[in-house]
């Protein structure tokens, strides 16, 4: 009798056909990108607010392949007594679903997911009005759905988190809208995709609030002059203008 | 939207115009404002912290959101869930931002009985109310960070029995006279501020059995005959459709909505054409009773 413990393959074995040799190497041109964008420009952003129904407040964000969905529940009591009982808190969670793209992730978050949960929360807490709340925190949950470009998918998910803490009633001194850009030599290339970020020599995310006209936010790697960095600001500075009015849009669409 | 068109929707007393902002939008520029909730002054400007309609009563100047957590007010009736047993109080879940507070020496001793708390009554806290009980209560006093403390000093507060638990958005409970009413079908509804509204059988309580000792804090239901329960679950359904669309919910609307959907079958209800129907057509008849 055979074990019936393993899982005996198919008698005939096929080897998996592979591609070899045809796809090009990617080369950056400022020119022509692959989606046929200007340097300049973000993919167009669709953004929606009030999708998860048992969550205080919830958005949902797509840019090109990139999806993000956000849930805040609270303001509600804090667990944990130590925390500052003068001021509210906000506890940040982002995670990449193992699917999301590229290599299988893992269930547990990684180095990588932590570091965007802290800066997630950085990137936010300046706009939050935690004064307001003293004794509770605010929880939000960012699951990349589908990543094209770690450094977008951070700016995403803050621009979404942002948009969904609004949705929640939860008082803030301005939406905070973020924006990401990469730096090919010179060229400064906004919201770049997966394939971009694979090649450029630096990164820039910048979290911004359009109507108060200030940075919560400015997370850069890589390497790049003062005259490269000081035109990347101003070019994300432009694109969360012009992600801060989508957000406007959706959240008057489900007042 | 321009400046001055804001400022026009702001002033212009007779128009019905809602006006809609988002966090950082600003609301006017006139320093001739007051900043009310939802809205702080940045440089002399009155700026929205919130998304939501701009609520304007004389100079001053607030931002309704639709969506919130429940902000208390002194008086307002709640209903809750008791999260925690703690020294001396009860933490109670009343979907505000922070846990409600119910001290020991805010509720009533069973029996009626007319003393101080003892050391005998904190350790059996427990007996009058545990984790995960239902009570309707009201709102006494607010604490120095903001939470509110809860007293059931009445007959008409106290443990909830006999019934289930519906949970609609708060700012959709209108404030009334009463938030205890009993329907015309024979349901007791106790409409909480806090967006939490009890559906009960009607259990008429005479002033004999009020002083009995367990009367108050008792864990039994009574027995709820099946036509009971369908009621119930009929009332629930209606109050779930009214805050579906995000219909305003007191007791008047109840009844017109509970009428209008009575000859559907229950599960029914909660359909999204029969929800909108029914809706639609209680919304009618409270507007023809309004002018009258």
């Amino acid at each position: 009798m055979s074990d019936r413990k393993r899982v005996t393959g198919p008698e005939k074995s096929v080897a998996p056909l592979l591609e070899t040799g045809s796809v090009p190497a990617f080369i950056f041109n400022p020119d022509r990108r692959h989606d046929g964008r200007d340097v300049n420009h973000l993919r167009p952003v669709f953004m929606k607010s009030g999708v998860v129904r048992q969550a205080n407040g919830s958005a949902y964000l797509e840019a090109g392949k990139l999806k993000v969905a956000c849930a805040v529940y609270g303001p509600r009591q804090n667990q944990r007594t130590k925390i500052s009982a003068t001021k509210g808190s906000l506890g940040c969670d982002f995670k990449f679903s193992p699917f999301s793209g590229g290599r299988r992730r893992s269930y547990m978050k990684d180095e990588q997911e932590r570091e965007y949960s802290l800066v997630l929360e950085q990137a936010l807490s300046p706009a939050v009005r935690l004064d307001l709340i003293p004794k509770s925190t605010v929880d939000i949950f960012v699951q990349v759905l589908e990543s094209d470009g770690s450094a977008a998918c951070l700016a995403a998910a803050i621009t979404c988190a942002s948009l969904a803490l609004a949705d929640a009633g939860i008082e803030m001194l301005d939406a905070v809208a973020a924006c990401s850009a990469g730096y090919f030599e010179s060229t400064v290339c906004l919201d770049p995709t997966g394939e971009e970020e694979a090649h450029e020599g630096g990164s820039l995310v910048l979290s911004y609030m359009p109507s108060l006209n200030e940075v919560t936010h400015v997370i850069q790697s890589g390497e790049t002059s003062t005259a490269t960095t000081v035109k990347a600001l101003e070019l994300c500075v432009d694109a969360c203008s012009q992600i801060h009015a989508v957000m406007q849009q959706s959240l008057i669409a489900n007042v | 939207m321009d400046q001055d068109d804001i400022e026009m929707e702001i002033d212009g007393e007779d128009s019905l115009d809602i006006h809609v902002v988002t966090p950082g939008e600003v609301v006017t520029r006139d320093s001739a404002f007051m900043r009310g909730h939802g809205t702080y002054t940045e440089d002399e400007t009155l700026v929205a912290s919130l998304a939501g309609v701009v609520d304007r009563v004389n100079k001053l100047i607030s931002i309704k959101p639709l969506r919130t957590r429940y902000n208390g007010e002194i008086g307002d009736v709640v209903v809750g869930r008791i999260t925690e047993v703690a020294q001396k109080r009860w933490k109670v879940d009343m979907n505000a931002r922070q846990d409600g507070v119910l001290l020991l020496s805010s509720v009533n001793l069973p029996g009626g009985v007319q003393r101080r708390k003892n050391e005998s009554d904190e350790l059996q806290m427990r007996t009058f109310f545990a984790e995960g009980d239902m009570l309707s209560a009201e709102v006494q006093a607010f604490f120095q960070d903001g939470a509110a403390s809860l007293h059931t000093r009445s007959i008409k507060y106290g443990k909830l029995r006999n019934g289930s638990l519906v949970t609609v958005p708060s700012a959709l409970i209108k404030r009334t006279k009463s938030h205890f009413v009993t329907l015309p079908c024979g349901v007791d509804v106790i409409l909480g501020l806090n967006g939490y509204i009890w559906v009960a059988k009607h259990v008429p309580i005479s002033p004999e059995q009020a002083n009995q000792p367990d009367a108050l804090y008792h864990n039994d239901n009574e027995p709820i005959a099946d036509q009971e329960r369908e009621i119930i679950a009929r009332v629930s359904n209606t109050i779930l459709a009214l805050a579906k669309h995000n219909n305003f919910i007191n007791d008047t609307m109840i009844v017109y909505a509970y009428e209008a959907g009575s000859s559907h079958r229950v599960k029914d209800i909660l359909k999204p054409d029969i929800s909108q129907e029914i809706v639609q057509t209680a919304r009618a008849q409270f507007q023809e009773a309004q002018q009258h």
